[in-house]
């Protein structure tokens, strides 16, 4: 009977919104660390299935209505950077050094972690693009040989936790231009920390929010070669 | 209908780029080409920022729970991350603080100097427009 009922893609697709609507809710009135209503959600539905015994297959029938949406979305960030290209051009070089800055250390730290612990490739691939907003992350990773869900919680975890410190860190460093702290944030946290930094301020936001596709750009198109260059260290 | 607009149109271009990237065989996501074929037709004027705006804000505010079923989709690589989630979650931590670091520490210094050099540069400009008011006058007193 509930096999039955949840092979309707209706089930996954409803299941999916009434938690994630609760979960929001919940999490709008009592603030947990580190606990956004993805996580909260993500977490919950698990528990849910597993208790249940409805395999994922059954539940994604209808999830993955929500998975297609990425592209689309993804796509639609052309619109911010059209809006606001004349602020990408004020400060060009700022975001693409700091973006280029931000790659490159990425990258060969994701690397030596990888080479210090021995983990697998796909698991060192999975965890390349963590700064990367999470549709071409996914994309990306799977591209490269990596596992998408996990990349998906890693790049998950680092926008939480760089829009949770990234105050505290700019103040104990002296990052003080709202420019730098923009173009930080949206490096290093995307979507997640620019909606941090939209609460910073409105210049910190938008560059924040061009610095998602700007390191998005930048990461598809060296993430590879820089990959194998420090592989083959 | 506007709805069902934009929706066809973000639609197309995901679709379009997915296609070129498979077809091309390009190592890019579909998700970039369609950004950067977007933007190209805002830049060329063949497509106004309204034709999608409504759906794209939406889409962009609501961001979030798309990715819900896909971070449900661990629950099946739980195996892969049994052992060594700790070390992810450190690797996150390391990789955001440096980041922060660094992509703040370099952006601020760029930007110091970028400014500081167009600002000598305006002023460079400045001179030149004086000292070429100066010369018309000086030929005009000719």
């Amino acid at each position: 009977m509930i096999s039955a009922l949840a092979s309707n893609p209706l089930f996954g697709l409803a299941l999916t919104l009434v938690i994630y609507a609760l979960m929001t809710k919940l999490l709008s009135k009592v603030n947990i660390p580190f606990i956004n209503p993805l996580i909260a959600s993500v977490i919950l539905i698990i528990i849910l299935l597993k208790v249940s015994g409805i395999s994922y297959k059954a539940y994604n029938m209808g999830g993955n209505i929500f998975t297609m949406m990425i592209t689309p979305a993804t796509v639609a960030l052309a619109l911010p950077l059209y809006q606001n290209f004349d602020k990408l051009k004020k400060y060009f070089l700022p975001v693409i050094l700091g973006t280029l800055v931000g790659v490159v250390l990425n990258c060969l730290l994701s690397v030596g972690i990888g080479r210090l612990f021995s983990l697998k490739e796909g698991i060192v691939v999975s965890l390349l693009p963590k700064s990367v907003t999470t549709a071409i992350s996914v994309d990306l990773s799977s591209q490269m040989g990596g596992i998408s869900p996990v990349t998906l919680a890693i790049v998950v975890s680092t926008g939480i936790f760089g829009a949770l410190v990234g105050t505290k860190v700019f103040q104990l460093f002296r990052i003080e231009s709202p420019v730098a702290q923009g173009i930080a944030l949206g490096s290093t946290s995307h979507a997640i920390g620019t909606g941090r930094a939209i609460e910073i301020g409105e210049l910190e936001g938008i560059l924040s929010g061009l610095c998602i596709c700007v390191n998005g750009l930048v990461t598809v198109a060296l993430l590879p070669t820089l990959f194998h260059l420090f592989e083959s260290i | 209908m506007k709805i069902f607009k934009e929706l066809s149109l973000l639609l197309l271009y995901s679709v379009v780029g997915e296609g070129l990237r498979l077809f091309l065989g390009l190592p890019v996501p579909g998700s970039i080409i369609g950004i950067l074929l977007l933007f190209l037709s805002f830049q060329t004027k063949l497509l106004k920022p309204s034709d999608i705006e409504e759906t794209a804000n939406f889409l962009l505010n609501n961001l979030t729970i798309l990715f819900v079923p896909a971070g449900v989709g661990l629950m099946q690589y739980y195996g892969a991350i049994k052992y060594t989630w700790p070390i992810l979650l450190g690797a996150v931590v390391l990789c955001s603080l440096v980041s922060l670091v660094a992509v703040g520490k370099t952006a601020e210094l760029v930007e110091k100097f970028s400014i500081k050099s167009h600002e000598e540069k305006e002023v460079l400009l400045e001179t030149v427009e004086k000292i070429r008011g100066e010369v018309d006058d000086f030929s005009a007193g000719e």
